[in-house]
């Protein structure tokens, strides 16, 4: 009787279009949106240049800021051009090198370079970094003069680095943890919050039944009325686990995401399938009509999102958040997803989120089944 | 044979049930008759297994409804009043999964099916989706879902409303078919000639009661008098009321006598004198509708 239903129910699905826009068309348009937005680890700072002075000094110095990762220069034709630009909006920085710049370092004279740049308040976060950069520059040739002048007086390269070495060293040790990026966080992070959001499909389509007197129809027949909730449960936590599955492997075909541990990622997906249809379940015998349903979704899948750390990780939160969040299931799945892509850790490691997921499908389960009774009289009267 | 005894079943403060008993012989069609909120539709859903919580005794198949539900429902089948189906899946679809939840699986589920698609007239549309149907081709997809596991005793509750004319035809004969095969019908209908037509027994239903019951001919004898009906501008109800008991229908007067020809003649006259326009004026043959009006003072389609 269960398969009957079953049946009927996956027939019906799959003759749903909205269903295919709700499970995977939206959240592949969140991931990408997202991901194109922050995704992007290979940011950098364009600095438009106008060299006047064509030396040898002139192409040192524009060497020296192109050697650096996140810089590139960009050659102008004229500074008439390049300001005008700067104006309108479409450039942020521009430096000019003047004629005879090389002549006056060459004779240790001072000499000048012009940083133009957008003075609005917006663009800060792109000149101050350049700004930063170029006062870089200018003490390194300070530096260089020093350097010479300290030589010259001691005759011993050693003594003067010596001499001149800052008291202050900061020394760089780069641990890298396994393939995380944005879209580490954004693709596992949007699967979560999508899975939440089959409560209004599973609202939607029990109210219905309830409505149009199908589920009347059904209990004349001789099932039971328990194999109706889950012939019509089981289906949803299909959709679920075929969406996780699309949405997981089109990360990782679109954008290099690293899966991880196969096992632990299939028991976790399952795992999360069974807690979210389940509180699809409570919800449908629970809301009086399919707008309180659509509230509490919204409640749920937004809400849990932002507090279970799915949009900004948890560690940028108050306090008070992070330990809110240890009680929402979301957080628990998607730190399990983080757990096994990010830090390759396997089924052993991710228990404890597994545990919450099991129990909270019980719960979710047993309250359902309670609700199930009110449910059901509604439909008979 | 079906024993319904002293039924009683309350929605809350309201009692839309008050003891009500009757009886159905085996292969016969059995009209329940009653306005809306009667409680008519209750009962069926008593009978079909659907409400299990009410008071009194039902057997079908000389089993308890309640302690043997199960059983019972695969011997019987249910037509709402509304058409519940799958509006995407096909007629096939729709049909396949009722006689599934009836237990027929494989070779056995297909050829029913098909019968039961050429039972309803709708063996060329078997694989269309069920929204490109009229509504009476829902309705005859609708029976034809209660009709897959060859059901001992069907429960049709108002089956042919909002029905072109085609397709109520189809129905009749598939009830008419049904009967043949000794399939027991309980039949429920507003519209009074498809009673008197397809049911060889009623009982009339009112405020959860019910208030007569028996062949259609014995209560047709018992309470239809002779009767005359008026339709005439400004006639007084005073002036009627001098040839016999008169009871509103219909925008007109249904005046009861035992000598209507001698009436018809004298009225006429009277309205004549008065300058009556009269519109309608005529012998009326006594209905079940008229016998209900008579034992209600209520008309079936206006409550």
């Amino acid at each position: 009787m269960v398969g009957t239903i079953l049946k009927k129910e996956i027939k019906r699905m799959g003759k749903q279009k909205a269903i295919y826009f709700w499970t995977f068309g939206l959240p592949i348009l969140f991931i990408v949106v997202f991901s194109s937005i922050f995704g992007n680890t290979n940011y950098s700072f364009n600095i438009h240049f106008v060299d006047q002075d064509h030396s040898e000094a002139s192409n040192t110095f524009l060497k020296s800021i192109d050697k650096i990762d996140s810089f590139d220069t960009k050659k102008e034709v004229s500074v008439k051009n390049a300001v005008k630009q700067l104006s309108d909006g479409k450039i942020q920085t521009l430096i000019v090198i003047p004629k005879g710049f090389g002549d006056s370092l060459s004779r240790g004279n001072q000499t000048s370079v012009h940083f133009y740049y957008d003075g609005t308040q917006g663009e800060a976060q792109a000149v101050a970094p350049v700004k930063s950069l170029l006062d870089n520059l200018s003490n390194g040739y300070r530096e260089h003069k020093i350097e010479q002048i300290v030589s010259m007086q001691t005759k011993d390269s050693q003594k003067t680095k010596d001499m001149l070495a800052s008291p202050l060293q900061i020394q760089d040790k780069k641990i890298i943890a396994k393939k995380v990026n944005a879209v580490t966080q954004i693709v596992p992070g949007y699967t979560v919050m999508f899975v939440f959001f089959i409560i209004i499909t599973m609202a939607r389509t029990f109210m219905q039944d309830r409505e149009s007197g199908m589920l009347s129809r059904l209990f004349s027949t001789p099932m039971n009325r328990f194999h109706y909730m889950i012939g019509m449960w089981i289906p949803n936590v299909i959709l679920v686990l075929v969406q996780i599955t699309v949405l997981l492997t089109f990360g990782h075909f679109v954008y290099n995401l690293h899966i991880g541990n196969f096992g632990a990622i299939a028991l976790l997906s399952v795992l999360l399938s069974l807690a979210g249809t389940s509180l699809g379940l409570l919800v449908a015998f629970v809301a009086k009509s399919e707008q309180m349903a659509i509230g509490i979704t919204q409640l749920v899948t937004l809400g849990g999102a932002a507090l279970g750390g799915l949009w900004v990780p948890l560690e940028l939160m108050p306090k008070a958040i992070q330990t809110t969040a240890h009680f929402l299931p979301q957080y628990w799945a998607h730190k399990a997803f983080m757990d096994i892509m990010a830090r390759g850790r396997d089924i052993a490691h991710i228990v404890p989120a597994l545990l919450y997921l099991g129990i909270f499908t019980l719960i979710c389960i047993s309250l359902a089944a309670v609700a199930y009774k009110g449910f059901v009289k509604g439909a008979t009267s | 044979m079906i024993e319904i005894l002293n039924v009683k079943k309350h929605y809350g403060k309201i009692e839309a049930l008050k003891g009500v008993s009757f009886s159905i012989s085996e292969g016969t069609c059995f009209g329940l008759i009653g306005p809306n909120g009667a409680g008519k539709s209750t009962m069926m859903k008593i009978l079909s297994g659907i409400l299990q919580d009410y008071e009194g005794d039902v057997h079908l198949f000389n089993q308890n409804a309640k302690s043997d539900s199960k059983e019972i429902k695969s011997k019987m089948g249910y037509v709402p009043q509304d058409i519940v189906l799958n509006e995407t899946l096909s007629a096939k679809d729709n049909l396949s999964f009722f006689g599934s939840l009836y237990g027929l699986k494989g070779a056995a589920l297909k050829e029913r099916v098909e019968e039961v698609l050429k039972l309803v007239g709708l063996n060329d549309r078997g694989n269309d989706a069920i929204q490109k149907f009229s509504g009476g081709m829902k309705r005859r997809i609708n029976i034809g879902c209660a009709l897959l596991h060859l059901p001992n005793f069907l429960i049709m509750d108002e089956p042919t409303v909002g029905v072109d004319p085609h397709s109520r035809n189809y129905i009749f004969e598939i009830i008419h078919s049904l009967k043949k095969e000794g399939v027991t019908v309980l039949y429920s209908s507003h519209y009074m000639e498809e009673i008197e037509n397809l049911c060889d027994y009623i009982a009339l239903i009112d405020n959860g009661m019910v208030i007569e019951q028996g062949t259609v001919s014995d209560i047709l004898s018992k309470y239809a008098t002779p009767s005359l009906y008026v339709e005439a501008t400004s006639v007084e109800e005073s002036v009627l009321e001098s040839y016999g008991n008169v009871l509103r229908k219909d925008g007109g007067y249904l005046i009861e006598t035992k000598q209507p020809l001698s009436t018809l003649h004298s009225l006429s006259k009277k309205l004549q004198q008065n300058g009556n326009d009269v519109h309608r004026l005529e012998i009326s043959k006594p209905n079940l509708e008229d016998v209900f009006l008579q034992l209600t003072g209520k008309s079936l389609r206006d409550v």
